[in-house]
This record gives C-alpha cells, structure tokens and sequence, in this order.
C-alpha cells in the first residue's frame, strides 16, 4: 500500500494538449475518484500513473518512488480495465495466475493466492472457464481477481463498469467498496458516471479539459461546489441556472433574471449591488409552496421516474427541474408556485462561472 | 528510491534496452526486407543503364539497353502477347467469376463442394496441372482424338502448335486456373450485401434479375476494382503458365515478358536487357499498384 | 451467410423446377471443366502405354496399373539421371519446411511489433515491407543470383531457404499484423501490467490466440513456396531442384518414347502435397487467399 504524489503533470497528443498541470496528493489506503466528461483527461492520468503513456513534464511518485521511467510492470499496481482485457485463451485460474507465474511465485502460492482470490469474488466453480463462457459480470469479477491476487501498492480501474447492465451496475459498485473496505489498498477509479463517483468515493476529483476543477469529499463537491461546471456535472438531475442582476435591499436580496423575475437569495453573499451573476439551485431543494411570494411557472414536461417525478417548469425564462414526490400529481400548462429555499442557493461569477461565497 | 521488493528502483540497463525491444526485433526483419527488395531494384534499375551483357558492368551507359529492348521484334511480341492475353484472362475471370458466383449465391446444398471444386486450381502448382493441359490441347492425342472417336473427323485443334493461336491456349489454361478464385471473391461480396436491401428490393417489386442488375451489382464495385487488380498483377507475372504450356514457344510465339526476361537473363547471359525489361515489368506493376494501394491505405486503413 | 429468404431471390411458380434443374446443370458443367485436367491426370497415369496408344483422354483405364507411379517416384529421367522424383519432392521438403517455419516466425514477430508497440515510423516500416509483396521477381532475379555466389549459396537448397523467406516476409507480416490489429490494446496493456515483458507477451499472450492465423499463413507460406517454379529454376542446380523443376524436366525430356502415364504420375506426386493441405484445411487456404491475395 502506498501514497501517490502526481506533481505538476502535462501530457500533450500531437497538438493536444491532454493534461494541464495537474497536482493531486492520494493518501495511503484511499479511495479516489477521477470523474469528468470524455476527453477531460482523467483516463489519460490514470494511463499515466500506470505507466501506459509517456509523462512529457511532471512527476508521479508511489509510495517514495518516483515511477516516471519505470516500466508498468515495475510500478506494483494492478488495473481493471473496461473492457476486463481477459485473456481469451487462458482459463479463469490462469488469468488470475498469470503475473504470479510470470513473477515466479511457487506452485503451491499460487494455487493458494488463486483460491483465496476466487473465494472472496465468488468464483471458484468458474476457474476452469475461458473468458468467453462467462457473462459480463463474471468477466467483471475475473479482472478484479486478476488484479487482487498480486497485492498491489494501488489498485487502478478504468471505468470497469461502464459496460455492465444498469442491475449489474449496481450490484458491482457495492462490490467494489465491500472490497475496498476489507483490503484497504489504495484505489484510483476513473468514471464518467458521477453517481458511481459519489458513491464510492473517499474523494471525488473533478476534471475539465486537462485541469483539476475541484477536489474533496463527495458531499463537500455536492453542497459546495467550485464552479458552475462542478455544480452542473455533480448531481442528477443537473442544478438549474438563473442568470440576472444583484440588488439589495434592507432585509432582503434578490436576482433580477433579464425578464423582471426577482428570485431572493441570501443577503449573506458577498455581492456588490448591480452585479450580474448567475446563481443555481438543485432541482430536489426546489419545492412548491401556497405563498404568494413563491415563483410562478408553466409546467412544461413531466418526466416520472418512480418514486420521484422531475416536472419542467418555465421559472424566469429558464426550463427548471423541481423534484418532486410522485404523489403530487400535476399536468403540463398548469401552473406551479415554487419555492426557492435562499440558503441553498449557490451564485457563480457569470463570466468565469466561479464561486462566489 | 527504494526498491520496495526488489524489481522497482531506477531503471536498470536492461530495462533501458527493453524500451527499445521492439525497434530491435524489426530492425533486421527490416533490414532483410529492405535490402533484398529495395536494394535490389535499384541494382538491377542501375544494370540497367549500363552496357553490361555477360557480366555486370557499372559503367553508366544511358538508355542503350532501353534502345535495344525496343529494337527486339521478341519483346514486341512478348508485350502483345501480354496484351492479348492479359485483355481475354481478365475478362474471362471475371465473366465466369462472377457468374459462377452469383449461380452459387441461390441457397446450393453443394455449394461448399462445388465452391471446393471451382478452387483447387489456386493450390495447385501449374507446373503440375500445365501436365495435364500440354496433353488435352496435345494436337492427335487430346481433345482432337476425343472429338474424331465421337465422329467429328475433321475435327481439328493444333492451337498448342500453332504461332498466331498458341497464346490462346495459355489464355484458356489461365481462366481455369484463376477464375474459381475471382468466384470466391464475388461470393464474398455477394454475401456481404446487407439481406436487409435485398428484402427491400423484393418489397419494392425488383424481380431476381432487377435485384442483381440494379442493386447486387454496382454495390460489387470495390470488389470489381480488386479483382482486376489482382488478374492483372497475375497476368503480369505469369511464368509458370507459359513455360509448363509451351515453354514460349513454337519459336517464341507465347513468350510474354516474364518468359522474356527469364530467357534474356539465364538463357542469353544479356544483364543489361533482361535488367531493362525486369525494370519495364516494375513500371507496369506500379502504375497500377500505386494509386490503388494509395486510396486503400488512405480510405481507412485496411 | 445467413439464410436469404428462399422466396425472394428464387423465382416463385412453376418455372421454379426448371431453373433450378438448369442451375445445376451449369453449375455441374463447369465443375467438369475445372475437373478435367485432375480427371485426366489420374486416369491417364493408370494406365498403360498401350492403352494410352489406343484409347482417348476421357476413357478410363481398363486395367489398372501403378507402374507408372512407382516409375515417376524412383526411376522416371529428370535430365540425364534416372531416380526419379523422390530425391528432387525431399528437396522439396527440405526447403519449404524451414523456409514456412523462418518465415512465419520473423512475420509474426515483425507484424506483433509493428502493431502493439507502435513506435515512430512503425506505419512506413510496414508500408515499405507490403510494397515487396506487389513487386514482379523478375525484378530481383539478377541480384539475388549473384548475391547467393557471393555468399556460396548459389544452387542449393540454403540459398533457395533464404529467398523463400526473405520474399514470403512480405505476406506473413501482413498476415500477423492484420491479426494483431485486431487484438485489443488493453489485452496487451494488462498484460504489461501483469509483468510481462516484449516477448513473454508475444510468446504467451498473442501466440496462443493466432493459432487460426498461423494455420493461415503456414499453409499459404507451404503453397507457395512448394509450388514456386520460378525461385527454383533459377537459383538452384540440379541436384538442388525442387520437385516442380524436376517435373518440368521430366515432362520435357525427349529422349526415348514418350511416356505420359509416368509423366501425369509424376505431376500428382508433386502436386500431392498441396491438394492434400488444399483439401484438408481448404477452409484456412481460402482465408488466406482472400487475406494476402487480395494485396498481392
């Protein structure tokens, strides 16, 4: 097990440019989440730290090493990969054997390494199989297999479950963090999928085009975050935006949107009067309201979901998403009274989307 | 920078040197590749210039070899009977190919038998079939003795004699050797139709033959323009066909440049024309390998 | 390959029965065509001399001999010696099996590299080696023949290895690298991964899944060089022909009387090898033809 340091790292493609500088400290044993839309670079930083591509500037370190000009095989990791990457001609047992043998563990270690790998994934009637007689789950579990049994200082996955059934999904996901709780290894876990970020995160680092736009706990990212791209991408459905201009008032203050609709918002933010900023509010802390004091809109669509329903709202100009319990029952061109809670309003500098306050 | 287990530290020399594994292991297969291939077409373009006969001679001598090539009747007949031969193997190829292909498409029962038949020829030495033919297109022994036992008795065929018709001999022999191949290129393609448009055809009322006419057919053009290409490289390089046939002759009737070259080469001891006819057949390859291996290897790899 | 719906390609009605009688018909003329020159050599070396005197190519032998066969291996006239064919198919055997095995080993190897560790110039690299698969060999008729005296090759069967294999390079890259391209980079990542080095991942991760493609590139590698005539005539001295040379002398030789039972005996034990492997695993045959034939 071992801590990894990844200091000011760029990688370019051609005249890509893939990675920006990035810096990011992992702790011993923790599990870190790289999440962010394709072509971020968070494939391209795990690829990094496992010795798959080339660091043009930079250093990454494991544990007190610096693994810059090591070779894959001399960095201890082990990684999963999404399309599992099983060889086809070997058996469960061999795929999971293979770096053993190649290491030239005993027989007898092996054999016992194997076991106790296939024990623990639930696979010991399936060692005799070649990879194209199990199902996509269980090809799951061989890659995990194969990468457990070696003991590595860092455990690497490259969206291992993007190619799994949503059911499976699911089911694979508490896998992963059961494992990690009773191995405790250092885990990097790269996905596009922000729910299987959140969920199993220590940490989420959030990426854009090459750069870290925030890191922290998962909750930390969802109450709190750093730009107007984190608070979009965190979240589902995605937070609803109001662009408009500050003004204050003794008691109160409230956005103006561009067509008269003033939405109030904490009198806390420190805003000077008659700046435009945009500000968001995440569709499950909108709610409706019987005060007249309540924003009024159309309903536009109504998408149930089952035990929620995300109903479409033209609020100040804007198609908003407002959870709600799916006993409410309500029907497009009606109108909504929402209410907006001020206090869990986030507001965004309207030019460079950051935080403000 | 500690190891931790003892296969980490710095990079040792021989991680260094498996870094470059890879350009190492290709660099001889390369270097074999690129000497007996380019090396050698650039000595015999060189030979070429030269006045060498005999022995090779390095001394440039311009394009006295290229002037006598093109002063020898025997290349002109070679070079027409590359022509005649090339013009009827190809279509040839492709009529029976195709039509053997499209008879095969219609759901046979023995159609892998069949398709086993219409190929063999391809694995086949035409040294050894070429056995077969001299003895079938043998005047007094072949199909003319089988044609006067069936009472035809003035039946004649002497082709296999006979200057002005020996070359069609070698024509017939090479569509029977290369036609069952350009059958199973055509079934490929054939089959490679999406069924779905030829279902659509049918709903949209195209008979059998509108269907193959109007839509199989011009859906084949890649395969079309491969075949070709493939006949005309064969038709080019034919050797084998010639010599077990009628060794170029009578005289040197069915010499075609292959033939010639050789002849030139190891029969004549003349390097200098044999090199300027070797380089004359290169051309000819090129002109039409090059742009069509251009707009493959352009038109998405592979 | 999957099932056209019979109904639509196939005309419907009475006219159904009459075609399709007069698509086999066809189709079982041309099989004739194609099978002819075999029918004709089968027959034709069972026979006797006498019998070939006085009856046609199509009949068939009245009396069965093998005579002419045990001539054509051991006693048939192949220039001036006459042992027959068996010292020349040895030579046969001697050239092909090291020229397929050298050959697809450097293929396989050159086309792994060329693929999954794609390093700078690796697409040229390969290029330039597929180029030598289109060239007429006239073109490097005269080199090679005095590259092989240079190096005391001329005329024997190392010299005749050594040609096979650099000229057969061309196809069994081809053959390797298309294989290998279609092997997925995360295969081979993993396996990098997993410890293993350049060659442990050729020998034990791609090895073992080309096994199709070695059948490919073996039996295309075993059918040309077997059949080559042309590499043979040229390069090699008599006591170092392959068996199609020696055939060609056989048929050729024109003292004494004529003898074509002994000659069409002569041409299937040459041609033996090839039919079989064509016969056995035509399937891989015609794989390869449409891999490799298709670029050259």
């Amino acid at each position: 097990m071992s801590a990894v340091t990844i200091e000011g790292v760029h990688k370019h493609f051609g005249g890509f440019h893939a990675l920006k500088g990035v810096d990011l400290e992992i702790r011993d044993g923790e599990f870190v989440v790289l999440v962010g839309p394709s072509g971020c670079g968070k494939s391209t930083l795990l690829r990094l730290i496992a010795g798959l591509e080339e660091i043009n500037e930079g250093r990454i370190a494991i544990g007190d090493r610096i693994v810059n000009d090591l070779s894959p095989r001399d960095r201890n990791i082990a990684m999963v990969f999404q399309s599992y990457a099983l060889y086809p001609h070997m058996t469960v047992a061999q795929n999971i054997a293979f770096n053993l043998r190649l290491a030239g563990r005993s027989r007898a270690e092996i054999a016992a390494k194997v076991s106790a790998a296939a024990k623990m994934l639930e696979l010991e009637s399936l060692l005799d199989r070649r990879p194209a007689e199990l199902s996509g789950g269980q090809r799951q579990r061989v890659a995990m297999g194969r990468a457990m049994v070696r003991n590595p200082d860092v455990f690497l996955f490259d969206e291992p479950l993007s190619n799994l059934d949503a059911k499976l999904r699911v089911q694979m996901r508490s896998e992963i963090k059961s494992l990690h709780q009773a191995v405790g290894t250092t885990s990097i876990y790269v996905t596009h999928d922000q729910i299987e970020a959140m969920t199993l995160a220590d940490r989420v680092v959030v990426l854009k085009a090459g750069s870290i736009q925030q890191q922290g706990k998962p909750l930390e990212i969802y109450r709190k975050p750093a730009n107007r791209f984190v608070a979009e991408f965190i979240g589902s459905p995605p937070m609803n935006f109001f662009t408009g201009r500050f003004l204050r008032e003794d008691r109160r203050a409230a956005i103006v949107a561009s067509d008269g609709t003033a939405i109030g918002v904490s009198r806390d933010l420190a805003i000077e009067e008659g700046r435009i900023v945009t500000i968001g509010v995440r569709p499950e802390h909108l709610t409706l309201t019987g005060d007249p004091d309540g924003l009024r809109g159309r309903v536009k669509f109504i998408d149930p979901t089952g035990a929620q329903t995300h109903v479409t709202v033209e609020l100040a100009g804007e198609p908003t998403v407002i959870v709600l319990d799916s006993a409410v029952e309500c029907a497009p061109g009606e109108i909504l009274t929402v209410k907006v809670p001020r206090d869990l309003v986030h507001a965004f500098d309207a030019d460079t989307g950051l935080r403000i306050g | 920078m500690s190891a931790s287990d003892g296969r980490g530290g710095a990079p040792g020399l021989g991680r260094r040197l498996e870094a470059w594994l890879p350009q190492i292991v290709v660099s001889p297969i390369f270097a074999l590749s690129f000497f007996f291939v380019y090396c050698f077409i650039g000595w015999t373009i060189y030979i070429s210039f030269t006045k060498s006969r005999m022995l090779p001679v390095y001394e440039l001598a311009g394009l006295l070899q290229y002037e006598r090539l093109w002063a020898t009747p025997r290349w002109y007949v070679a070079l027409e009977n590359l022509f005649v031969f090339g013009g009827l193997f190809i279509v040839g190829c492709l009529v029976i190919g195709l039509v053997l292909a499209i008879l095969l498409d219609q759901r046979i029962r023995a159609e892998g038998v069949l398709r086993t038949i219409y190929l063999y020829p391809m694995a086949l030495s035409f040294i050894v079939t070429g056995t077969a033919w001299k003895w079938i297109l043998n005047p007094g022994l072949g199909i003319e003795r089988v044609a006067h036992g069936l009472g035809f008795e003035n039946f004649k065929f002497d082709w296999l004699i006979n200057p002005d018709m020996a070359i069609y001999t070698i024509v017939i022999a090479g569509i029977w050797q290369s036609s069952g191949y350009v059958m199973a290129l055509f079934l490929a393609g054939l089959r490679s139709v999406d069924d779905e448009i030829i279902k659509a055809a049918a709903i949209d009322g195209a008979g059998p033959l509108r269907t193959y006419a109007g839509i199989v057919l011009p859906m084949l053009g890649p395969v079309f323009l491969s075949a070709i290409i493939i006949l005309t490289h064969l038709a080019v390089k034919s050797f084998d066909l010639v010599i077990a046939l009628t060794g170029g002759g009578p005289g040197y009737a069915t010499d075609l440049p292959a033939t010639f070259m050789y002849a030139y080469a190891f029969q004549r001891s003349e390097l200098g024309m044999a090199a300027a006819s070797a380089v004359m057949m290169l051309a000819t390859i090129m002109a039409i390998m090059v742009p069509y291996l251009y707009s493959e290897l352009r038109g998405g790899n592979r | 390959m999957s099932g056209r719906t019979d109904d639509i390609v196939r005309p419907k009605g009475a006219r159904q029965a009459v075609l399709r009688v007069l698509l086999f018909v066809i189709l079982g003329l041309f099989a004739a065509y194609y099978l002819l020159p075999l029918f004709v050599m089968v027959s034709t070396s069972l026979k006797t001399l006498e019998e070939i005197r006085t009856g046609t190519l199509v009949s068939l032998p009245g009396t069965v001999t093998f005579e002419p066969w045990a001539k054509a291996w051991s006693a048939a006239c192949v220039g001036v010696k006459c042992e027959g064919l068996k010292p020349y198919f040895w030579n046969s055997v001697l050239i092909a099996v090291p020229g397929v095995a050298i050959s697809t080993f450097l293929g396989a190897l050159a086309g792994y590299a060329l693929t999954k560790w794609r390093f700078r110039g690796a697409d040229v690299i390969f290029g330039l080696m597929l180029f030598g698969a289109f060239i007429p060999f006239q073109v490097i008729l005269l080199p090679m023949a005095r590259t092989l005296g240079l190096l005391g090759l001329a005329g024997t069967i190392p010299g005749l290895i050594l040609v096979h294999v650099v000229y057969g390079l061309a196809f069994t890259t081809l053959f390797f690298r298309n294989f290998a391209v279609g092997v997925s980079d995360s295969i081979v990542q993993a396996a990098k991964i997993d410890g293993a080095g350049f060659f442990s991942i050729f020998f034990r991760i791609l090895v073992p899944m080309a096994v199709p493609t070695f059948g490919v590139t073996v039996i295309w590698q075993f059918t040309q060089i077997w059949n080559d005539f042309l590499f043979g005539v040229a390069f090699t001295s008599s006591d170092s022909n392959p068996v199609t040379v020696a055939l060609n002398n056989v048929v050729a030789t024109s003292t004494g009387v004529k003898e074509y039972n002994v000659d069409m005996a002569a041409a299937i034990l040459a041609g033996l090898p090839t039919l079989l492997v064509y016969v056995i695993a035509g399937r891989y045959f015609v794989r390869g033809l449409a891999a490799g034939a298709v670029k050259g």
